[in-house]
């Protein structure tokens, strides 16, 4: 806990949620809170209480000066005790954001999920996963991970 | 319930409950009845509407426009009986908890004629004026007055004027423009007063009439013990206490507490980090008012005045009350940041929004308590006064067969999670979409629903498979071949 991680997902609705569904079980289960920072559709609640993630303690946020207030709410959020897990959609975020990021994820105890489309070297994750998509899964990629896990794939059948 | 908490609070001084207002000179008493509140708390457009209540197991009506009653329709007629001689009627609870919101507004606003105010009469207000008619110019004048701000507020009202507070309800709701100075013509006032009015029930106002009884002389020619053994008690407890025989003891209203202070500046200035500490005293100043009322704020206002443009006002709520001076001076700095001044600050006022009794903070016996530092209330409070007030939201679950209306609005409830595989994402406009490179799976679920409420849904909704990757929720209208829509992905 507390860092942040990268998944590169080329196109949404692959399974990039399903992935992450048993983090957010756990983590609304140790009664901390689950943000969804300007999400590019809808969560949809019924089929996250299918899988069973209680959405009690879930909060979505709409950031629409993104430039301006983006960096500033993930950073607030991060820092705060409360908060378990923050996704965000960050189109492109400069280093020194990442790096506050960074630094307000491990204060505060909490993971940052940020997805991106494309594989740009240089941000400041402490791992970065690429996902892609074959019949009936994941294929997995770990691009970048602390303790020396970088390079490995794996297939998940989601 | 909760503005009824509101003006209690504790520290005030506890009232007695046969207050009335001390002087030697008799008083005066002017009600104020408001005979569409029902209708005016509810903010109802004139139109065909009515304001209905249970009574005795039947639905009735309790209050209805001007239109309504031009088709037959009158107070006490059962919902049913209206709406047949009334097809369009259009039929609204009562709300009495608006109309006593309403009722403290008026008390608020008619504290400028007197500072003796009562609610304990039905739909109406009491107003002790004998002190007030040579201020204001006589009771005409005090009338008339009155009468505008009733009509500024968008209330109609009726107004009687008599020595008694009885008497002067009774006026009011007759609708005559009688009045009653001195106790002396009181009697020869009232007396033409049919029965009806004294706010008896219909069961004894029959059996009055029955016995010839009409108007208030009438129960006056009779002999007191009789009436006792014949109508009960309680009618010649009304009877006395219209003439002033028996005296009925009142509440005095008094107006919730409210804070407002300003401060000046010595220079006129645009930098922040100069007049926020005014603010900041300010701020202090309001958290020892609260200390001693034992309240918290559940929002204040906060407006600078310019000496060369419209005053900025800044509306600070808060989404759990607090009386931390602390907390609130990081919210409005945070505001003041961000604004844009027109000019040079000269003047600052701050002034509580609506007062609540302080709740403290429970805290949890077994759990260790959560480290210091703000809590999430405070975290929602920094983001929505930065983002706006609809940008968070809460993910919730609704009782509905519609995809679009099952998800993220209000209520609890969970049975649509129990039903078929859903997707992840919901696209929050179904798109239309081609079938290029689309696989569309043969199991299909039907949704058909909502036929009750104009938006109805006749859907066949299947999985599909696209050639890049993401599993597709789709559909197309039951029974057509028409197009295929994209609802949702399956994440």
């Amino acid at each position: 806990m507390g860092a942040l991680t990268e998944i590169v997902a080329p196109v949404q609705g692959i399974g990039e949620l399903r992935l992450l569904l048993p983090l957010m079980q756990r983590i609304a289960e140790d009664g901390r809170r689950i943000v969804w920072v300007s999400p590019p559709f809808e969560p949809y609640a019924p089929a996250l209480v299918q899988a069973g993630v209680e959405i009690g303690r879930m909060l979505v946020l709409t950031v629409t000066n993104r430039r301006q207030d983006l960096g500033w709410a993930l950073e607030l959020l991060m820092r705060h005790s409360d908060t378990g897990l923050v996704l965000a959609w960050p189109q492109a975020l400069p280093p020194p954001v990442w790096r506050r990021l960074q630094l307000a994820a491990a204060e505060g105890h909490s993971l940052g999920v940020m997805f991106s489309r494309n594989v740009s070297d240089g941000t400041m994750a402490a791992l970065r996963l690429s996902i892609e998509a074959w019949e009936g899964g994941l294929d997995l990629r770990i691009l970048k991970a602390r303790g020396g896990f970088g390079g490995a794939r794996i297939r998940l059948a989601l | 319930m909760a503005l009824a908490r509101a003006y209690n609070f504790p520290s005030l001084p506890t009232e007695r409950p046969c207050e009335t207002p001390a002087s030697a000179i008799p008083p005066l008493w002017l009600a104020l009845h408001f005979p569409a509140l029902a209708l005016e708390a509810l903010e109802i457009p004139p139109g065909l509407a009515a304001v209905i209540e249970a009574k005795a197991g039947r639905v009735r009506i309790h209050a209805c426009t001007p239109a309504v009653a031009g088709y037959g329709v009158a107070a006490g007629m059962v919902l049913s009986e209206a709406q047949m001689l009334c097809p369009g009627l259009a039929a609204a609870n009562r709300n009495r908890e608006a109309e006593r919101r309403a009722l403290a507004r008026l008390a608020e606003r008619c504290l400028e004629f007197t500072p003796w105010i009562s609610l304990d009469f039905e739909d109406a207000l009491q107003l002790e004026v004998r002190g007030s008619l040579l201020l204001f110019g006589g009771p005409e004048a005090l009338i008339g007055k009155v009468r505008q701000a009733c009509a500024a507020s968008g209330h109609s009202v009726s107004i009687g004027l008599a020595p008694t507070p009885s008497a002067a309800w009774l006026l009011a709701r007759s609708g005559t423009s009688a009045q009653a100075l001195g106790s002396e013509t009181l009697q020869s006032v009232l007396g033409e007063l049919p029965t009806g009015a004294l706010g008896i029930d219909d069961k004894l106002a029959s059996r009055l009439a029955c016995a010839g009884l009409r108007v208030l002389r009438d129960l006056w020619r009779m002999p007191r013990d009789g009436l006792v053994r014949r109508y009960g008690r309680d009618l010649l407890r009304l009877l006395d206490e219209a003439v002033g025989k028996r005296r009925r003891p009142l509440r005095q209203f008094h107006a919730p507490p409210k804070f407002r202070a300003e401060r000046e500046l010595a220079t006129e200035t645009e930098a922040l980090e100069y007049f926020f500490p005014l603010v900041e005293a300010l701020l202090v100043e309001f958290e020892d008012f609260l200390h001693h009322r034992d309240a918290a704020a559940g929002g204040l206002g906060l407006e600078l005045r310019h000496p060369c443009a419209a005053p900025t006002r800044i509306g600070l709520g808060l989404c759990r009350p607090s009386r931390d001076a602390r907390r609130i001076a990081g919210l409005l700095r945070e505001r003041l940041e961000r604004i844009a001044l027109p000019g040079p600050v000269r003047g600052l006022r701050l002034e509580s929004a609506y007062l609540q009794p302080f709740a403290p903070a429970s805290l949890d016996l077994f759990a260790a308590a959560a480290a210091s530092g703000e809590c999430w209330d405070e975290l929602i409070d920094r983001l929505r006064l930065r983002l706006g007030p609809q940008a968070l939201r809460q993910l919730e679950v609704r009782a509905d067969r519609r995809p679009e209306r099952a998800g993220s609005e209000a209520a609890s409830g969970g049975s649509e999670a129990e039903r078929a595989f859903r997707p992840l994402w919901l696209l929050p406009q179904p798109k239309p979409f081609s079938k290029l490179g689309i696989r569309i799976l043969p199991e299909c679920e039907r949704i058909e629903t909502g036929w009750w409420d104009g938006e109805p849904v006749r859907r066949d909704y299947h999985v599909a498979v696209d050639a890049a990757g993401p599993r597709l929720w789709v559909y197309r209208d039951s029974g057509t071949a028409g197009p295929w829509y994209l609802h949702g992905l399956f994440g």
